[in-house]
């Protein structure tokens, strides 16, 4: 019959971060040990607070099915003599089995006829089998970081301290780090002190956990902290500004949570809304909220672990604190803004960049540069506020303000710009220069923004490559990676079409003699890196892999011209003519790589009369005859159209392999015909390489 | 009802002292947190068990703000409990510790909150949570793993309550000031001058030249006195380099490359000292039990 199982591991306060990832490893570990084990079971549930792991089986196979198995001894014919008794060599095998020779049967195998029996080697229970097995399960969950605590120096990401284990009505016996389990758990903490209860079932687990004040579904304190941070906003008025990570995290920071609404002194909204929301989210872990003029009030959501009777107290305690750090960030707003930009972009020869790259004041000068650059590839007219921006982009490194909040570099600094005036060109660029700092980030909203973004990334990027500090696995210090999926990102989402080859030359040129290695190996490095992310940009916006290598694969210089070329291909892909084309040109590659004919070799031109068939005759007329078309669409980026072209090819290119045959006898004939082929090949290579585009029928 | 500041550690003290803790002094030398204190740095190596509990007055150059902010201060004082090995009911004992000091945690929001502790001076680092109450930190709570570069086992944890913090949460204070220290006499009484003097002297006063060659010659020492294997005065030359280095720090004569060079070169007296320490403190562990059956 099947069993309840039920295992609760009792930790101190897990680390919010970790609780998801932690909770699913083992679920996985326990649903792989088993499957390991032959143990049936239906779906396994997983609950976690910061205090206790908690998986559920609610059906598991009470024990292992017996197993049977064939045993073979030596063959019939050598195991009976001529009088039909059994041979010492029967005698023999029925003996290591303590069996007698006459329970033991002929049996038909493969290989013939044999002494054999069937062996019976019953189940074993999963008690035996999870008390054996758990510690395992348990040892091989891994963190970022792991910790020791106890003198069986067992890893863990916090101390284990109890172990509820059942199944059915039996705790199942192990122990770990020194932990035996048993039918135990305990309370909330402090609202229900720390009281231990004896659990018989799952039912009497949800129920008195309940009753003791422990919310151990994510789910139900999700609920209650969303429907409270509404309620507490409704009742003054205001609206919450949504905050989807850091409800992740407060979710996972109580077991019992409520929310507390307070306030701070009116005098704070002086300050920008970003210094107030940061200091609020950063170091309180609060919600703020606006009113319908999308101004912040002065209040605060707070979640706390509560059950809501003591909130007066709880709150004044909360607005003290607040009242201090809004006092903190109002001192550094005030200090930071007696100094202008201008004067502390000249402090920036103090702040290292790297170490062999030099100051922030020399990064800027080149940023400088770099704008210039730019703004006049995408021919840009008025270039002095990007300029400008430019200069001053760094200026707020050496603020209290961003000393203090990290996350606010950039934004501190078009704050600063815009309290002094400057042209508001200028400080939305400095404001979102930093942008996009994740794929899910937007990219700067202004041109000059945009413009400064991509300099200050493809400055980094440039920089470190050229003297060697190229990320390697794990260890990426400078952000490299993060900076080229933004750089990336900008270009596509501004829709900006430039070279990147061109903009790599000048960013390196700018480096001068700081740079150790060649710019043609530093090219090549940064190349494969930013064709890396790329490839992952698009596949992350749902393009298949084979539609990207088709593109990728051909030119990847230009990444929104890339962009282009594979949304064409994607959008006509599915048109049964545009993927027989495909597989022609698939044949076509085949073909010239049997023929060893590279793409590049000189070869002379079609000539007309060595054509035996109408068929190579008109797929020559049909080519010469698309190929202005196509180089107009191309010009006209006009890609979709490129591709209709190539479909329509479709019955001339199947009836030339219906009835030609490419590899002739005689070389003239055999060079002219691949001649036209590849002539056919270039004539779209510069969009994409079809070939590789896998047929739907053989699924992409 | 004001609680005064002499009493919270008073009471803190008797606490860990009924727990088995051995009650010490602070060590006679500056240091910018409890933990540089040799009863925590260097008893947490080795394989000993060792409980401590004491008050030390903490000094960070770069935080003195001459007295003008409520809650910034270049020296505050700390109680540190160091328990070697790590008890199993530690976060328990430590929860009675905040009621016997008059904190009802049952009205109160208490979060254990990650926040793990790392002094790249000492080579050292533990995990564990800032504790919050009514979301203001009151203190640090660490395993420690390594301690000069060296994995420790067994694991010891220590606690280091923020005693200005904790009086001014329970007086509702909204600045340490204003704290009495003891029925006569406030903090402020007590501490005001030593703050405005000390923030004058390290932003202003302190003699960067003078500091750079206290820095080579403390250092010089420590290296000669482990070299002879002395590596309790070592230790105290390590300290020294420390502080030293803090109030650079604070006098903005270290530049960013420096900075991490200075750090680098207390980081490698304080290893060796710890590796020394270790090798030579292997003796055989007095039994955990005889420790801790005082704590039942």
């Amino acid at each position: 019959m099947p069993l309840e199982f039920i295992i609760e591991v009792g930790c101190e306060e897990i680390p919010a971060r970790y609780i998801d990832s932690t909770l699913s490893q083992l679920r996985e570990n326990l649903a792989k040990k088993f499957l390991d084990c032959s143990l049936e079971h239906r779906a396994i549930q997983g609950y976690a607070t910061p205090r206790r792991l908690v998986l559920v089986a609610p059906e598991l196979q009470e024990r292992q099915a017996d197993r049977t198995e064939l045993v073979t001894g030596p063959p019939q014919s050598a195991a009976f003599d001529a009088a039909n008794n059994p041979t010492p060599a029967a005698r023999g095998f029925a003996a290591k089995h303590g069996l007698a020779v006459d329970t033991l049967k002929c049996v038909q195998t493969e290989k013939g006829i044999y002494l054999g029996f069937e062996r019976r080697t019953p189940g074993k229970s999963a008690l035996e089998l999870l008390s054996r097995e758990l510690p395992l399960v348990l040892a091989s969950v891994s963190f970022a970081k792991s910790m020791r605590w106890e003198s069986s120096r067992f890893p863990f990401v916090r101390p284990i301290r109890w172990i509820l284990c059942r199944l059915g009505d039996q705790v199942v016996p192990f122990s770990v780090a020194g932990v035996a389990a048993g039918s135990v758990t305990y309370g909330h903490r402090i609202l229900s002190q720390n009281r231990e209860i004896n659990i018989t079932s799952f039912q009497s687990y949800r129920d008195e956990l309940r009753n003791h004040k422990v919310q151990f579904e994510a789910k139900d304190r999700l609920d209650t902290i969303k429907s409270a941070l509404t309620a507490e906003a409704d009742k003054i008025g205001a609206r919450l500004i949504p905050d989807a990570g850091l409800l992740s995290l407060v979710v996972n920071l109580n077991e019992h949570p409520s929310v507390v609404c307070g306030s701070f002194s009116p005098g704070f909204l002086r300050l920008p809304k970003e210094v107030l929301v940061t200091v609020m989210r950063e170091h309180q872990k609060y919600f703020s909220l606006m009113d319908a003029e999308d101004r912040l009030v002065p209040r605060f959501l707070a979640v706390v672990d509560s059950d809501g009777r003591h909130t007066e107290q709880i709150r004044a305690g909360h607005e003290r604190v607040l009242k201090a750090r809004l006092a903190d960030a109002g001192f550094f707003w005030d200090v930071d803004c007696k100094v202008k930009l201008e004067d502390r972009a000249q402090q920036l020869d103090r702040v290292v960049f790297q170490q062999k790259l030099g100051t922030m004041l020399e990064k800027t000068q080149r940023l400088v540069m770099l704008t210039g650059f730019l703004g006049k590839t995408l021919r840009v007219k008025n270039l002095d506020e990007a300029k400008q921006a430019a200069r001053l982009s760094k200026a707020d490194l050496i603020t209290d303000m961003v000393k203090e909040f990290t996350d606010l570099q950039g934004i501190m600094g078009g704050l600063y710009a815009r309290a002094e005036k400057l042209p508001v060109a200028v400080s939305d660029a400095i404001y979102e220069h930093y942008r996009p700092e994740t794929l899910e980030d937007v990219s700067p909203r202004t041109l000059p923004g945009a413009i400064l973004s991509v300099a200050d990334k493809l400055d980094s990027v440039v920089g470190a490559f050229a003297i060697g500090q190229v990320p390697t696995g794990s260890k990426d210090p400078l952000a490299l990676r993060r900076q080229t999926l933004g750089l990336i990102k900008v270009l596509l989402d501004k829709q900006i079409s430039l070279s990147l080859e061109k903009i790599f030359f000048k960013s390196f040129a700018l480096f001068k003699r700081k740079a150790t290695r060649t710019r043609e190996e530093t090219w090549q490095d940064v190349a494969t890196f930013v064709k890396d992310r790329l490839r992952f940009i698009f596949s992350e916006q749902g393009f298949r892999y084979d539609e990207i290598n088709s593109v990728v694969e051909m030119s990847f210089d230009n990444p929104y011209d890339c962009l282009e070329r594979l949304r064409a291909i994607a959008s006509i892909r599915s048109g049964a003519d545009f993927e027989a084309v495909a597989q022609g040109f698939k044949r076509i590659k085949n073909i010239m790589s049997k023929a060893d004919l590279e793409m590049s070799t000189e070869l002379p031109p079609i000539d007309l009369d060595l054509f035996e068939s109408d068929e190579e005759r008109s797929l020559a007329t049909a080519v010469r005859a698309i190929q202005p078309k196509v180089r107009n669409a191309v010009r006209a980026r006009n890609y979709a159209r490129a591709f209709e072209l190539m479909a329509s090819l479709r019955p001339t290119i199947d009836l030339f392999f219906d009835k030609v045959l490419v590899m002739a006898e005689d070389p003239k004939v055999r060079a002219n015909r691949l001649n036209l082929l590849r002539s056919l090949l270039q004539t779209f290579l510069k969009i994409a390489d079809v070939s590789e585009i896998v047929p739907a029928s053989k699924g992409a | 009802m004001v609680v005064r500041f002499q009493d919270l550690f008073l009471e803190l003290l008797r606490f860990w002292a009924d727990r088995g803790c051995v009650i010490q002094m602070p060590y006679d030398i500056e240091k910018g947190a409890g933990t540089m204190n040799p009863e925590t740095f260097l008893r947490v190596l080795g394989p000993d068990p060792y409980s401590v509990a004491y008050v030390e007055p903490s000094r960070r150059p770069a935080d003195g703000r001459y007295g003008e902010n409520p809650n910034r201060v270049q020296k505050h004082y700390q109680l540190q409990v160091l328990l070697k090995p790590s008890p199993p009911d530690i976060q328990l004992t430590y929860l009675q510790s905040l009621e016997r000091i008059g904190i009802r945690l049952v009205e109160h929001d208490v979060r254990f909150e990650e926040d793990n502790w790392e002094s790249p001076t000492l080579g050292a680092w533990g995990v564990g949570w800032q504790v919050l109450l009514d979301g203001l930190e009151i203190t640090q709570f660490t395993y420690f793993q390594q301690a000069g570069g060296l994995d420790l086992d067994p694991c010891s944890v220590e606690i280091t309550y923020g005693l200005e913090r904790i009086g001014m949460f329970l007086n509702n204070a909204d600045s340490c000031f204003d704290l009495a220290w003891s029925p006569s006499t406030s903090y402020r009484a007590i501490r005001m001058r030593d703050e405005v003097e000390f923030s004058r002297y390290n932003f202003e006063e302190a003699d960067p030249v003078l500091h750079f060659k206290w820095f080579n010659d403390f250092e010089r020492e420590a290296l000669r006195l482990i070299g002879i294997g002395l590596l309790l005065p070592a230790y105290d030359y390590c300290l020294k380099c420390s502080h030293v280095f803090n109030v650079l720090d604070a006098r903005g004569a270290v530049s960013v490359s420096e900075r991490a060079r200075l750090i680098q070169r207390v980081r490698t007296l304080a290893c060796q000292i710890a590796a020394g320490y270790a090798r030579s403190s292997t003796q055989p562990a007095e039994p955990a039990a005889a420790i801790y059956d005082v704590m039942v």
